[in-house]
Parts: C-alpha cells; structure tokens; sequence
C-alpha cells in the first residue's frame, strides 16, 4: 500500500494541459489545468467502495454508540476491583452492580459482584448474584472463588 | 515467529487496506493534488496504492504519506474500543464484538504507511528549495516509517493494530478509574 507521485514527463508543452489541451497551471510536476485538476485530485469514489463505506460506517456508528455505556462500565469494573483490593466490599458492590445493570451478560461481574457482597455481609445480594450465574461458564479461579464463598455462607445458615 | 505471505494477511485484513488507500485519497483531495490511479484492495504487492503527482509543498507530501497512520489509528481506535472494553475488561462478549474487535484491529494494523511511501516522501525533500524545517518534520518520519516496513516482518503491524484496538481502550478505562 502506497502512494507514489507519477515522474514520468507526459507533456511536451509543460503550458498545455495533458488532459483537455487548455492553459496547464504553471510550477506542478504534471502539466494540468485548474479544472482537470481539481477533477483528478477529487475523483469520484467507485460503487464498490461507496457500498464499502457504507458497510464500514455502520459498525463505526454501532462503536460511537455503544461506548459511552462500554466506558461506564468498564471504570466502575475497574474501580470495583480496586475496592474490592482495599477491603472496601460495600464500595466494590455498587461499582459491580452498575456493570451488571449495564451488562446483566458479565458473567465475571456478576461473580465479582457476589463475592464482594458476601465479604460486606449482604448475603441475599450474594446469593442472587451466583443465583444469576449458576450453570454459566466461568474461570477456574472465579469459581473456586463463588464456591468458597458459597460454602461459607452454608456454613454460616445464610 | 511464523511467516505468513502478505497477500494473505492483506485479504484477512482487507478493509484496513481500503481505509488506508482512501485516506491517502482524502489527503490528495484536501490539498488538490491531481489523482492519476488508484488500486483500493487487490491480491497482489503492493495489496494497494495512490498514483498522484507531486504536490507543490513538500508539507502536503508529509501529510498524503502519513494520511492513513492518522486515520486508520482513529477509525480503527473507535470501532474497537467498546468491543475491547466489553470483552477484555469484564467479559460481557457477543459475536458482533469479536466482529468489531476484527474489524479495528484490520483497520488499525494497516495504518502504517509503506516503504513506498518513505521513498516517495524521501524523494520530495531530497528535491531543491525543501525548506530546512520541513526536512527536520520529513526525515524523522522517513525514519520511522522505514523501522515500521522492517518492524513488519516481525509482525509490528499487527502488534500496533492490536495495540490501538485493544489495549488503548482497555488503558483508557484504568486511567479514568
């Protein structure tokens, strides 16, 4: 892929214009009039590459559109990681919870979200989290983690 | 490191390949730089290109060489970012994410500009009347886009489309946590 300025001297007369035979605007490397010119530097597109566009544009206005709420959710992701490192359960719970209500689908959120409620003692949002995600496919480590977590709260009559 | 011929990554990658050669387009327009041939995708090296005559400043060169870096990068950048974002950040993945993620990492991966393009760019300042400061802008690109050309062969084009695509975004979002 380039882009290659043409050498090649195709005008005899570098006053005439290679395309139309009219008055070649002066000083350019390819004798042209302002006319033929200004035609060859905003030729038309072929259809191929108008449907291309087209095609091309609308998974371009579905990303603008998705990533405002993509961005949300991956801060409050972020930031209930980082609560949950610092022991601030509670925290990490309304972080994880705006991912889910954004993307109910985050199997890893949900998870995420079960387990800091379990650590702040709210066990009922904790068992509804891994109520959510029970027979969905996780990491090894989320579910060591949300069985843990499970065991713990059976233990604990909740 | 495995070889794979460049025609077929540019097949797997061809919008990439239209955006790039469309941008080099869109420079030449702005500037109104004559348009002599243009080869949008093809199953062939180069997989595309722009045949243009010389602008009248050396600066307009700069810009029609790095058009696609530019515009690839930003194109590529957004359609991937909320896809990333989604499945790398907190797995919430569907096919049409995988689809975007493809998509910016095509688009993204074909910004670099070619050696063609250094050398048409080495060729416009080595001409007389270049004025010394463009030159210090030009050569440092020259520079760079060549290491790119080589870089390539050891898949740092794809690298930086994987780079912008994914983990641009996924920065992005532990910067504005």
């Amino acid at each position: 892929m380039e882009s290659s300025p043409n050498n090649a001297s195709v005008a005899a007369d570098p006053s005439v214009c290679v395309s139309c035979g009219g008055r070649a605007e002066p000083d350019r490397s390819i004798a042209l009039c302002a006319a033929c010119r200004a035609r060859l530097s905003s030729r038309a597109l072929p259809v191929w590459i108008r449907l291309s566009a087209i095609v091309l544009f609308i998974p371009f206005l579905l990303a603008v559109s998705r990533f405002p709420s993509a961005l949300a959710a991956g801060v409050a992701f972020e930031r209930g990681q980082r609560a949950e490192a610092a022991g601030a359960f509670a925290v990490a719970v309304d972080e994880y919870t705006k991912v889910t209500q954004r993307f109910p689908s985050s199997t890893l959120a949900i998870a995420r979200k079960g387990i800091a409620a379990f650590h702040a003692g709210q066990y009922q949002v904790a068992a509804e989290a891994f109520d959510a995600i029970s027979g969905r496919e996780a990491s090894s480590d989320i579910v060591r983690e949300v069985n843990a977590a499970i065991d713990q709260m059976k233990k604990l009559g909740r | 490191m495995f070889f794979i011929p460049g025609q077929i990554i540019a097949a797997l990658t061809f919008p990439g390949v239209i955006v790039h050669e469309i941008a080099h387009l869109w420079f030449c327009r702005i500037f109104g730089v004559a348009v002599l041939d243009v080869c949008y995708f093809r199953f062939g090296n180069p997989a595309g290109y722009v045949l243009h005559e010389h602008p009248v400043r050396p600066s307009h060169q700069i810009w029609i060489a790095i058009g696609p870096f530019l515009v690839n990068s930003v194109i590529g950048g957004i359609i991937a970012a909320p896809a990333s974002i989604q499945v790398f950040q907190f797995e919430a993945a569907g096919p049409v994410d995988f689809l975007l993620i493809w998509l910016g990492v095509s688009i993204a991966m074909h910004a670099f500009p070619s050696a063609g393009d250094a050398k048409t760019l080495r060729t416009a300042m080595s001409a007389v009347g270049v004025p010394l400061r463009v030159k210090l802008i030009a050569y440092p690109i020259i520079g760079i886009i060549f290491l790119g050309t080589i870089g390539s062969y050891v898949w740092l084009d794809a690298v930086y489309g994987v780079a912008v695509a994914v983990v641009g975004p996924v920065l992005l979002v532990a910067l504005l946590a």
